[in-house]
């Protein structure tokens, strides 16, 4: 922290004392929601301010009674929840709109949701939010708050606690710190991906790909296993493993395939049940051409990963 | 009940309801509407036999997408459609040019003598405006009417998409579409058609990229000037046996800079001011059509030609009477041409240019063809040099290199200088038409300005850089 | 004395011709206003050509009509304008083409709408088909390219498609300048209600989707009686399309009929 406290202080960066109180107070949210206590120096630890910076904000919050300080470590009030909840759904409605209706790279959204949560007005992320359907869920599979301040609990378990063989839906992969959250999205894990996870070989598997998970990765994604009674789809692969001469089906498209990206697939005929098979290979092996619903269309790989199929057998027409 | 709250409750109604049904609304219509599509189709087509034609369209496609045939195929018949372009359109061009600057030229001035017309009134419009119409007309008009028919019956016969395809790998790693591959290709017959082809790439992003960036395809009213200068300048320092070598390789060299610079420019845009634009990817191959020559001719003549060809004139004529005045309008002894070559001299000695060379390309932002002859022309203005050009404001062109050579030298041209115009003219803004059909087709100031002030920048960076290089040696 | 002001109804925003000016169509000494639909390269330039004796470029990828044609013709006495909408695939993104053909067809509230269809690729033609059916009523599909589907030993059982969509449908080959004749007859035919559509809805919608859009069919036919394309309407409301939501708040859905 030292380093970048110094590089603030270089660039004369002026950091407005609100966006130090909420962030405070998202801090305390999200310890609290671990169970976990907090005090001056574990703020002090996780947050980029000075430390003048971070005691005048504290003095602050509890002059204006969002938190209270009882025996050395600071607790939320109802003011301050209500404050941190509603910056939160500022955040995740920003990346949510990020995702669906901006170019900007999956590892970007959280930076810049980390900026504008501490512009955006409340009245302008309402009406993000109804552009965007009233979303429930970030992109990250993160519950949104809604505008009166629920926030669900994001349900499942992390997948570090994993320690038999099962299969398991994911449904939230943790963006922060970002260097974990990259090696996980390199390894093409999507949201709501079915995952089957066998001890004895093991391995974690989705849709054909098999992944190579350290520690810190298991522990920031969350899954929800799913039991034997349940319907658990089988032989679902990605578009990306089929090869030329084979057969498939289509069982639908990935929730990592957002926006546009998405409507012009189905209005393409990418839905449930279309028939598809690949008809030529560019030269230079990237994009393929494939066959479905009587017309040629190219994707690129990145596209055919996020396309889930089942494949049939050839006489089996 | 009050109409406005009905229509508020409907609207809450509605948006609560889709908060219930949530993402999945969108994928489960498409689904419903193909299974109907499906269902219909199962009852009312008829397939009898093997398709025999798909075949045929298969076997097409293995061969001009193969990893052996592919790219041969594909260059041949973009050489064969620029070469064509290049070397057919000389011979009207010349025949143009004889009409229109030779005969018509001093048949009207013959006829504006005979009239009594002032000096500077048939300056302002025979040796103004006529003039730089005549010029954009004849240089213009038939590069476009060969190039632009050849590409249509590509395009109408179903390989330009296979193009798209076969080249997206590369296109895709600077962050722009495949398609970009045929814009840019329509970008060396002309940029602003290149611009409005860009319509055919549906991905917000990548069509910014390939509008921006299509000014970097050495466009037909460029090509003349490398290959002038390249042979004057480059070619004269080999020995003669291998003149034509080294000019062709010089011109060469800079269109193929231009395909380089057209990559990178797209990266660093990717990366940079378009960062944020929605992108998508869908490119859909159609079946092979057999083309109908005649109508297709007939057609891109009209469509594309033509209209190109009217906007530029719209630009070339008021930019042609903006010439003559700029010469023959004195401000205390000398005219404001020469008040401005000398205003922007020194800067453009810094960067291995003169002060001519910039006025020019000030005066010909509307066409990149009259940039020679405005250059000759001021060259003779202001130049120690007599018996060349006829008059102040008059452009005009040499019939002999050695002459053109002489002029230019006199002018105080050097090597260094042939170099940097030849890049200059590779990296500066687009002509106004086709700044003009940027900011059509984008709508948007911002996106105009960065397309047109951009590559002057990087023009200046570029020439000023080789300029220093050149000095140290 | 002679009243040349302008009636109340020329002026007021629900009278059709007003949205069609609004769209950039001049409709004065005109009698029909047809609108061309299809999905990119079904040859639609081509029957747009063969309809109005013009030469509009015809490309052989998707796309190429950008923005809007414009021709007119006679048949029986009466003027007809037409207008070639983007080639599309669906109506139900967000690309401008698609936003260009729909606001057409739903604004501005053409006669008749020609849906060029290729007839060697109909099952994914109808996708866009069927979309145009739930908006309006007054259609006939043209099933173009039928000898170059024949070339490929395929047939389209034609009046079995036209009970299925409910609309007529005349089979061409626009570029042998065939058929054409009794398309310009059926569009004819239409105009004037001598042939009545009863166009496809959109069927096997999961239920509980389909409860909720009648649901809001219903309100938008109460706010709106008589309302054409109410269900598609709900639709689009569902799928959170701005400018529908636009155009009802500021009314422009009222029935004129």
């Amino acid at each position: 922290m030292g380093i970048k406290n110094w590089l603030n202080t270089l660039l004369l960066k002026r950091v407005d004392q609100s966006i130090i109180e909420e962030d405070v107070l998202k801090y305390l949210y999200k310890n609290e929601e671990k169970n976990k206590t907090s005090n001056f120096q574990s703020i002090n630890n996780e947050l980029v301010f000075s430390e003048e910076q971070i005691d005048k904000s504290i003095q602050q919050l509890i002059k204006n009674q969002s938190i209270v300080n009882s025996n050395q470590s600071l607790l939320l009030e109802e003011k301050g929840r209500t404050a941190a909840i509603k910056l939160i759904r500022r955040h995740r409605i920003y990346e949510k709109y990020l995702s669906e209706k901006t170019g900007f790279s999956k590892s970007s959204w959280h930076h810049k949701a980390e900026e504008m949560e501490h512009a955006l007005t409340d009245e302008e992320v309402n009406l993000m939010s109804k552009e965007l359907g009233n979303p429930q869920f970030d992109p990250h599979g993160d519950p949104i708050p809604t505008k009166d301040g629920q926030l669900p609990k994001l349900k499942g378990i992390s997948l570090s606690k994993i320690e038999h063989n099962c299969t398991v839906k994911v449904l939230h992969i943790e963006d922060e710190p970002k260097r974990v959250y990259k090696s996980i999205i390199k390894q093409g894990l999507h949201i709501g991906s079915i995952m089957t996870i066998n001890f004895t070989s093991s391995v974690y598997a989705t849709e054909g790909h098999a992944l190579n998970f350290n520690k810190k990765d298991l522990e920031n994604i969350t899954v929800q296993v799913l039991k034997e009674e349940e319907e658990i789809p089988k032989g679902i692969v990605r578009l990306s493993l089929l090869k030329k001469g084979e057969k498939a089906v289509i069982t639908g498209l990935s929730s990592e395939c957002r926006g546009i990206n998405r409507r012009r697939l189905l209005d393409l005929g990418f839905v449930k049940g279309s028939k598809i098979s690949i008809n030529m290979v560019s030269p230079l092996s990237d994009p393929t051409a494939y066959l479905i619903r009587e017309t040629l269309i190219a994707l690129r790989k990145e596209q055919t990963d996020m396309i889930l199929i089942k494949k049939i057998n050839n006489d089996a027409e | 009940m009050d109409k406005d709250s009905a229509i508020k409750s409907l609207l809450e109604e509605a948006a609560e309801t889709r908060w219930e049904i949530g993402q999945e609304f969108h994928d489960k219509l498409s689904e419903s509407i193909y299974q109907n599509a499906a269902h219909i189709a199962d009852r009312t087509v008829i397939k009898e036999g093997q398709k025999e034609n798909f075949n045929i369209d298969r076997t097409i496609d293995s061969i001009v997408t193969s990893p052996i045939w592919g790219f041969p195929i594909m260059f041949c018949v973009l050489a064969v459609v620029l070469w064509l372009t290049i070397i057919g359109s000389n011979y009207p061009s010349q025949f143009l040019a004889f009409l229109l600057l030779d005969n018509a030229y001093e048949w009207l001035r013959a006829f504006a003598i005979d009239l009594g017309t002032p000096w500077w009134l048939s300056g302002f419009l025979i040796d103004g405006v006529f003039l730089s119409l005549a010029w954009v007309i004849s240089v213009m008009l038939p590069p476009m009417a060969i190039f632009f028919p050849l590409f249509t019956i590509l395009e109408d016969l179903g390989y330009l998409p296979r193009i798209a395809f076969n080249l997206d790998a590369l296109f895709r790693k600077s962050g722009a579409h495949g398609k970009q591959a045929l814009t840019m290709s329509m970008g060396f017959g002309c940029n602003a058609a290149g611009v409005i082809a860009t319509r055919i790439i549906d991905s917000p992003r990548e069509r910014l990229i390939a509008i921006i960036t299509n000014n970097f395809s050495l466009c037909n009213g460029r090509w003349p000037t490398q290959i002038l200068l390249g042979t004057i300048f480059i070619g004269q320092m080999v020995p003669d046996s291998y003149q034509s070598l080294v000019s062709t390789a010089s011109v060469i060299g800079v269109a193929l800079l231009g395909i380089g610079l057209t990559f990178a420019s797209s990266w660093a845009l990717s990366k940079t001011f378009l960062k944020g634009e929605v992108s998508s990817f869908t490119l859909e191959l159609p079946p092979y059509r057999k083309p109908r020559i005649l109508q297709t001719i007939y057609t891109s003549l009209i469509d594309r030609t033509l209209i190109v060809l009217w906007r530029a004139c719209v630009f070339a004529a008021p930019a042609g009477a903006v010439i003559w005045l700029v010469c023959n309008i004195t401000i205390g002894d000398t005219s404001i041409a020469n008040h401005l070559i000398y205003l922007m001299d020194n800067f453009g000695l810094l960067i291995g240019l003169n002060g001519v060379i910039l006025l020019a390309y000030v005066l010909a932002i509307p066409a990149n063809e009259i940039v020679i002859p405005t250059i000759l022309m001021l060259t003779v203005m202001t130049a120690p040099i007599t018996g060349y050009g006829s008059g102040d404001g008059v452009m005009f062109e040499l019939d002999s290199l050695g002459n053109t050579h002489e002029v230019l030298v006199a002018g105080g041209w050097t090597l260094l200088t042939a170099i940097n115009v030849m890049l200059f003219s590779l990296i500066h803004n687009p002509c106004s038409t086709t700044i003009y059909t940027i900011y059509k087709e984008t709508n948007s100031v911002r996106w105009t300005t960065l397309a047109s002030i951009g590559p002057v920048i990087l023009g200046f960076i570029v020439c000023f850089v080789v300029a220093q290089i050149y000095y140290m040696l | 004395m002679q009243n040349n002001t302008p009636s109340a109804c020329d002026s007021c925003a629900h009278n059709p011709n007003t949205s069609l000016k609004r769209l950039g169509v001049e409709v004065e000494n005109t009698d029909y206003v047809i609108a061309l639909a299809g999905n990119p390269n079904t040859g639609k330039s081509t029957v747009f050509n063969s309809l109005t004796g013009l030469k509009q470029h015809t490309g052989n990828w998707p796309g190429k009509t950008v923005g809007r044609a414009e021709g007119g013709f006679m048949f029986n006495d009466n003027s007809y304008k037409i207008i070639d909408l983007p080639g599309t695939y669906s109506l139900m993104s967000t690309s401008e083409d698609e936003e260009i053909a729909r606001n057409f067809i739903l604004f501005g509230k053409p006669d008749v709408t020609i849906i060029v269809v290729d007839a060697g690729r109909l099952e994914r033609n109808l996708n866009l088909v069927l979309q145009i059916l739930e908006i309006t009523d007054k259609a006939v599909l043209c099933l173009n390219l039928i000898d170059e589907a024949k070339r490929h030993n395929i047939s389209v059982d034609e009046r079995t498609l036209s009970k299925d969509l409910g609309i007529p449908v005349v089979a061409t080959s626009a570029i042998r300048n065939v058929g054409i004749q009794e398309l310009l007859k059926t569009v004819d035919d239409v105009a004037k209600g001598k042939i009545k559509c009863t166009p496809h809805r959109i069927k096997n919608v999961p239920k509980e989707i389909d409860k909720k859009v009648s649901k809001i069919q219903a309100s938008i036919e109460s706010l709106y009686p008589g309302l054409p394309n109410a269900r598609w309407i709900a639709f689009r409301l569902l799928d959170g399309d701005e400018d529908i939501i636009k155009a009802i708040e500021e009314g422009e859905f009222i029935n004129d009929k």
